[in-house]
């Protein structure tokens, strides 16, 4: 995954995250919910992913592993993105 | 929080929860409390209180299991994002019927969302994959709330042994809370 998508996550969650800690101090691996990123935040998050890299998150993806920590959000964005259309 | 015996189908199909009639039935609140260790406590007293007797056999022989789910939504939060994401956020989150029972109303969108979310710790999701519309809230014939399970929601809860699930919701101006039980037998 490139930098750039790396920042433009960082930027969702900023945005949507509604987290009591800046962004750019988290690692990685860090778990978002237990920085404070509610279940109904996560929803945000979601769908603001979607509008930024143009993807849809099946039901399946819809679990805490995906959006747990950037790590995850990676990988799903990446495999999204690489999916056939 | 209303007793409701469950019906519905343990093979993947809809699962529903309905109210069940005022009169408190035996595998609600009292067999919760009183599963577990204490319901040798119960045997040990069952012999005067006959009452008691039956809520006690009801919890050890049935082997009941209990879980709780809550959640918490905070109105003005929830009214953000309707105004950010319009309708991808409804169409995402709640079923036509969901939509059409709230009337667009913030606080009963948000106590719906809670009440999802309740329902999922309730049945200890873990890292399981369920969409918000496979968990539906609804009102019942009496207007009370209930919950109707679908696709990976009602797997689950077939997967725990679900046998009824109840859940309270309230609504306020800045917050909205739901609280869910799940009775599953072992």
């Amino acid at each position: 995954m490139t930098n750039s998508v790396r920042t433009a996550i960082r930027d969702v969650i900023r945005q949507h995250g509604r987290l009591p800690i800046d962004v750019d101090r988290l690692a990685d691996d860090d778990d978002l919910f237990q920085a404070g990123m509610s279940s109904h935040a996560s929803v945000n998050v979601m769908l603001a992913l979607e509008d930024t890299f143009d993807i849809e998150f099946p039901d399946s993806m819809l679990k805490r592993s995906v959006f747990e920590s950037l790590a995850g959000i990676d990988a799903a964005v990446g495999s999204l993105q690489n999916q056939p259309a | 929080m209303r007793s409701s015996p469950a019906t519905g189908s343990r093979s993947g199909g809809p699962f529903r929860c309905r109210p069940g009639p005022v009169t408190p039935q035996p595998a609600a609140s009292v067999g919760f409390l009183y599963s577990g260790v204490c319901a040798r406590e119960l045997q040990s007293s069952a012999t005067s209180r006959p009452g008691i007797k039956f809520w006690a056999e009801c919890a050890v022989t049935r082997e009941m299991t209990f879980d709780i789910g809550i959640d918490l939504v905070d109105c003005g939060q929830l009214e953000e994002a309707l105004a950010h994401h319009g309708d991808r956020f409804v169409n995402r989150v709640y079923t036509a019927a969901e939509y059409a029972e709230s009337r667009g109303q913030t606080a009963a969108l948000a106590g719906r969302f809670a009440a999802k979310e309740a329902t999922m710790k309730a049945l200890r999701r873990g890292d399981e994959g369920i969409g918000w519309q496979s968990i539906e809230i609804v009102n019942g014939p009496d207007r009370m709330p209930e919950i109707r399970l679908s696709g990976a929601a009602a797997e689950l809860a077939a997967t725990r042994g679900v046998t009824a699930l109840r859940v309270g919701i309230t609504e306020g101006r800045r917050h909205a809370a739901a609280v869910v039980i799940m009775e599953a037998a072992r």
